[in-house]
């Protein structure tokens, strides 16, 4: 038991499972998995609370008026894509924990922090130019028969290749 | 027979596979390499690239979140 | 292959070590309560939150569980010529292309003439923003060593590196929220969304997207065979 727990279910059971889900996820609330909206919802709300009208920028009145009725309701740290990003983290962190395997890994170097910073940013303007990340703009895109998600996958191979590059030039010793 | 430890403690995916990639080409048939590593992802990542490429391999959770990979170069 | 040296090795550092692993079973217990007490509070707001919170948590759990992760997907295939989770990823794609193309042929025969843009799912216009933004985001998923789903999953974890990458991402999507309209007009303004049943008919874009998912899964295989020393490729997959 303590065995079968502790064990890594194989990625083709992963798979079936994340595709399921988002299928349970779009036929019950009519929306597909995605992070990056809430990421924006959270960094524009941030920007507003220091001051910065984020809010009201045209991204969010003109061009995409998706998260409108969000913004009207004064709910950006909490409506249904910041719940679902919250969800992400609670059930890893109970999968951690039921197999016993929780542990705080702090940062080992300013390296670290550089390129994790950089990658950050990278995806999030990426995420952004593209209309999501890897799972809405992609994963979920991808599911919806969107032409833009093939497109997507050529060139995040890409981005990969050249990402690979870099990695091994500059971040392996 | 040598055996080499390899502390990749703390570092992210997939800097540990490929630390212990480049350690491998410095050893000789037979030495055993251990990566120390709480990346969740590298042993399972390890066993698909020994079996791959013709390694023997063995895992073991050391500590809480934390594993040791044996590697000997064959 | 057997190797008694690596067994030896192992036991003798498992003697010297001493065994008082703690569970955490009793934290996971209590957070089950937590994430169910959320849940319902969640409930008094909204009757549909509490389904997002529930599938994030069952993702979460299953991203975790079996190590799934969307940047070793693309990244594995070139820098180990491994495409096990890649494969993984298309049979993913096959099985939630088919549960949408459901869901959205229900949403269309409620909504006869619905445009593309208003169908459940994500639909959004193709263009060079969209090259551009996946060049970019490929680079930064495997510099940071983690995408948008896997830092949430390895905060879960404990890990405190993704917390930086989080702070990143918020920057840099609030920051590409704002240069937004210089790019609209660039390049998005005439840009469309194309949804592939429009273009192929239902029943011949489903075919099509399934059939290019088994081509490329085929193709997975054969190049990780061919890149193998040894051809007993399906059984461990353990710790």
């Amino acid at each position: 038991m303590k065995r079968w727990i502790k064990k890594a279910w194989p990625y083709w059971a992963g798979g079936l499972l994340l595709g399921g889900l988002n299928v349970l996820l779009l036929s019950l609330s009519g929306q597909a998995w995605q992070v990056s909206g809430g990421y924006l919802l959270w960094g524009a709300g941030i920007l507003q609370k220091l001051g910065v009208p984020a809010l009201t920028w045209d991204y969010f009145e003109v061009y995409n008026t998706r998260y409108r009725q969000i913004i009207a309701d004064d709910s950006v740290f909490l409506n249904q894509y910041t719940i679902l990003n919250l969800g992400v983290v609670a059930g890893a962190l109970l999968a951690t924990l039921v197999s016993s395997q929780f542990k705080w890994k702090k940062v080992k170097n300013k390296k670290q922090v550089a390129f994790a910073l950089l990658g950050g940013i990278l995806m999030g303007y990426g995420s952004r130019l593209a209309g999501g990340c890897n799972i809405g703009g992609f994963f979920s895109g991808l599911a919806s028969f969107s032409l833009h998600a093939w497109v997507f996958w050529l060139f995040v191979a890409v981005g990969a290749f050249v990402g690979t590059r870099l990695l091994l030039r500059f971040l392996v010793r | 027979m040598e055996i080499k430890d390899l502390d990749c403690l703390y570092e992210a995916c997939p800097i540990p596979l490929i630390r212990a990639i480049q350690a491998l080409r410095t050893m000789q048939t037979g030495d055993i390499l251990v990566v120390h590593s709480d990346e969740s992802c590298a042993a399972v990542m390890m066993q698909e690239w020994a079996q791959q490429n013709g390694y023997s391999i063995r895992v073991t959770e050391s500590d809480v979140g934390e594993w040791e990979i044996y590697l000997q170069k064959p | 292959m057997p190797s008694q040296e690596m067994d030896k090795l192992l036991a003798q550092r498992q003697n010297v070590r001493q065994q008082n692993k703690k569970s955490q079973t009793p934290y996971a217990v209590g957070l089950l309560v937590f994430l169910i007490a959320v849940g319902g509070l969640l409930w008094t707001k909204d009757i549909y939150y509490p389904i997002f919170w529930g599938v994030g948590a069952a993702l979460g759990y299953v991203l975790r569980s079996s190590r799934f992760c969307f940047v070793a997907a693309f990244r594995d295939p070139i820098l180990l010529k491994n495409t096990k989770l890649m494969r993984a990823m298309i049979l993913a794609l096959a099985v939630s292309s088919t549960g949408f193309l459901l869901v959205q042929q229900h949403y269309l025969a409620q909504h006869p003439g619905a445009d593309a843009g208003q169908l459940p799912g994500i639909l959004n216009p193709v263009g060079l923003h969209t090259v551009i933004g996946a060049f970019l985001f490929g680079i930064g998923m495997v510099l940071a060593g983690g995408c948008a789903s896997g830092v949430l999953m390895r905060i879960g974890e404990g890990h405190m590196l993704p917390w930086v990458t989080l702070l990143g991402f918020l920057i840099g999507t609030t920051w590409g929220a704002k240069d937004y309209p210089v790019w609209y007009h660039w390049l998005m303004e005439k840009a469309q969304t194309i949804y592939l049943p429009d273009v192929f008919g239902t029943a011949a874009a489903f075919v099509l997207q399934m059939g290019a998912l088994a081509v490329l899964y085929t193709l997975a295989a054969w190049y990780q065979k061919k890149h193998s020393k040894d051809n007993k490729q399906e059984n461990a997959h353990g710790n």
